[in-house]
């Protein structure tokens, strides 16, 4: 289920009151992740992505762990006035610092809003464009050649929904997925702010152990990179005395071999594919040590391309390939699913 | 002392509880009674250790009396790192040679600087015949860094060492040569066991040997066959069953609290044997995998594991191999139909 962060719930309620559509009541009718639905990895999406991945611009979000959120669309939100949005957050942050309420913000030190586009990262053309929003200490007088370090950053971003952007009444504009970097008390004053500002309201996102294997197997069907790592699978054996945890690491290039065998059509996934792949494995599992995995709880997922904690947090973008299309979709299905 | 001495032993002292520094201080017996009694050990830590860091910068001494504090806070605290288990070769008749702990000392020394160069080395004996060995590795400007320490601990009338590197694992070739030398040994070989909990490696390794003396030709461990294919079907075990589990599992890991260890692992060169109805995944090569089980008390968890109905009765031999063998790193590959827990040496 959806885990409510305390900080947020106070506004979202309010806030759900009078937002509407929220994302939840809309039927977009997503097969994604339920019982034997069946989802195109749309190519062109992949393509259009893969074909801008090397820019600098997108770089910063490899390698770095982001905690998930869902938005509902953001009312009177324009990419237009990104500018004077920095400046408005900033001036709050600030405010924020007075009223004592952020206790771990450095008192002394300036923070430096920046809110910028990521064009590149939409999944398709009718998408919104991803927006960044970036926290930076500003250098101290003393220190006058250093750089600004970013603290802290997010960025909302759009999913492949086509259907999504085309049903979306006038004046809401549809990012439903938040990825948050850095300290919680600055993603709790951001994230207030958007709730102000723009009427919408977050929800920390939760993976099930389902949709974690969709992304074991969707991963794994990427094309390898060389000495690509292991594809690693933890599992957490419940209600022992003390805590037990499994990890099942399968050699890159095996697990792929595997998966080819199990996917009938490429480019495509079902959930009977997924049961399958999890099921060899499992049972490869059970030859050696007699332990039915099936009955402990899948916590975290990782490849190459990327790995997910049940927490809901992610590790994007080992492998420069293919990630953000996969992705996204799985992103998006999650923010839609759990409402 | 000078400064840099001095700072180490405000380090090395940061990392005591401030309850037990004083109780540290006199087993090191660098300061006098007299001079203990100046510092008042009720106040908060930093000033004990800024008082300490005084009193020590008026006495002579050099990095060498500091490393002994060190080993006295390592002893107590010797699950803050991670041990590995070796295991010293020796010839029938060696084994009987006396052994001279100065000896043993002159030439790891010996050896020890003739491979690496500067190191500082400190020795501690233990009651338990226990030889604690401290090692400053130097940097390759010759300058030797007190914090890259390694520990070496010795069992004289054993052939058994534990070696402790934490990061520094490129000397372990060096190192382990100055044992063989020092111990007049013909080889050294790693027991594929690591943990935190050192009486607990200890505990394992004596344990077994212990074993293996009393039935001087005890049974090996057998090649245990696997089951054709998997069975996924959770048994509906009844009573007696289900008893008979019980009694099974107590006979392998008995009544005596089990040794602490915090994980295993099993690197899996194995065939992938699909189920014939699914039609997957054939290939003549082993499906590598690598598998860890981790727990803050690994065998308590594995034992209170076997007794849930995840795990399908008698217990898969690899589970009961952590048990019945002094390892906790295995390598398991296929022979003909079944499974090899196969050995490795370094």
């Amino acid at each position: 289920g959806v885990v409510l962060r305390p900080f947020l719930v106070m506004e979202s309620l309010d806030g759900a009151a009078r937002t509407l559509p929220s994302i939840g009541r809309l039927s977009w009718g997503l097969p994604f992740g339920r019982a034997h639905g069946r989802c195109g990895l749309s190519p062109s999406g992949g393509l259009l992505l893969q074909k801008n991945l090397d820019s600098q611009a997108v770089a910063f979000l490899l390698r770095k762990r982001w905690a998930l959120y869902s938005v509902t669309p953001l009312y009177k939100f324009s990419s237009a006035h990104l500018k004077a949005y920095a400046k408005l957050l900033s001036a709050y942050i600030a405010a924020e610092k007075q009223n004592g309420l952020a206790v771990e913000v450095g008192v002394e030190l300036d923070i430096k809003v920046a809110i910028s586009c990521l064009p590149d990262l939409k999944g398709s053309e009718q998408d919104e464009a991803a927006v960044l929003v970036q926290l930076s200490l500003r250098p101290q007088a003393s220190q006058k050649k250093s750089e600004e370090k970013v603290v802290w950053s997010g960025w909302f971003c759009s999913v492949c929904g086509d259907d999504l952007s085309k049903n979306m009444p006038a004046d809401f504009t549809c990012l439903p997925v938040f990825l948050a970097n850095g300290a919680e008390s600055y993603t709790s004053i951001v994230g207030s702010w958007f709730q102000k500002m723009f009427d919408c309201c977050f929800h920390h996102l939760a993976i099930s152990p389902l949709n974690l294997s969709w992304m074991a197997a969707m991963w794994t069907g990427c094309k390898l990179e060389e000495n690509a790592s292991a594809m690693e699978l933890v599992f957490s054996v419940p209600s022992l005395p003390q805590s037990l945890d499994i990890s099942y690491a399968i050699h890159a290039e095996d697990a792929k071999a595997l998966w080819d065998t199990v996917q009938k059509t490429p480019g495509e996934i079902t959930q009977e594919e997924v049961d399958v792949f999890m099921d060899c494995l499992y049972s490869h599992f059970h030859r050696h040590f007699k332990i039915h995995l099936s009955a402990t709880k899948l916590v975290k997922v990782s490849t190459a391309v990327a790995s997910a904690h049940c927490d809901g947090i992610i590790k994007l973008g080992l492998s420069r390939q293919y990630f953000i299309a996969a992705f996204q979709r799985k992103l998006l299905t999650l923010a839609l699913g759990q409402k | 002392m000078d400064k840099a001495v001095a700072e180490y032993i405000q380090a090395t002292l940061k990392k005591i509880p401030r309850h037990e520094i004083k109780a540290m201080l006199q087993k090191w017996g660098l300061l006098s009674e007299n001079e203990l009694q100046t510092i008042n050990f009720g106040q908060i830590k930093w000033k004990i250790i800024r008082d300490i860091f005084h009193l020590c910068e008026g006495i002579p001494g050099g990095i060498k009396e500091v490393g002994v504090l060190d080993i006295i806070y390592t002893h107590a605290y010797a699950h803050k790192r991670t041990w590995k288990a070796y295991q010293l070769l020796t010839t029938a008749e060696k084994e009987t040679v006396f052994f001279d702990i100065r000896d043993f000392k002159k030439k790891f020394k010996r050896r020890l600087r003739l491979l690496v160069g500067k190191v500082i080395i400190n020795f501690k004996e233990h009651e338990d015949n226990a030889i604690w060995i401290r090692i400053v590795w130097g940097t390759p400007y010759g300058e030797q860094n007190q914090y890259r320490v390694g520990y070496v601990v010795y069992h004289s009338q054993t052939p058994y060492v534990f070696i402790s590197l934490s990061r520094y694992t490129s000397n372990l070739p060096m190192l382990c040569q100055a044992l063989v030398v020092a111990t007049d040994s013909h080889d050294i070989c790693t027991m594929d066991l690591q943990g935190h909990c050192l009486n607990s490696l200890k505990d394992i390794v004596f344990k077994t040997s212990d074993q293996n003396i009393q039935t001087s030709h005890s049974e090996p461990v057998k090649d245990h066959s696997v089951e054709p294919e998997s069975d996924l079907r959770l048994v509906d075990e009844n009573r007696s069953s289900r008893e008979k589990t019980q009694r099974m599992n107590q006979q392998i890991f008995g009544d005596y609290p089990l040794p602490k260890l915090e994980h295993v692992q099993y690197k899996l060169l194995t065939m992938f044997k699909s189920n014939p109805k699914q039609d997957v995944l054939y290939q003549k090569e082993p499906f590598r995998c690598l598998v860890k089980f981790s727990s803050p008390h690994l065998l308590e968890s594995v034992k209170s594991l076997a007794a849930t109905n995840m795990v399908d009765a008698p217990l898969s031999p690899l589970l009961t191999a952590l048990v019945q063998r002094p390892r906790n790193h295995f390598t398991i590959t296929e022979k003909t139909d079944s499974m090899r827990i196969s050995e490795s040496l370094i």
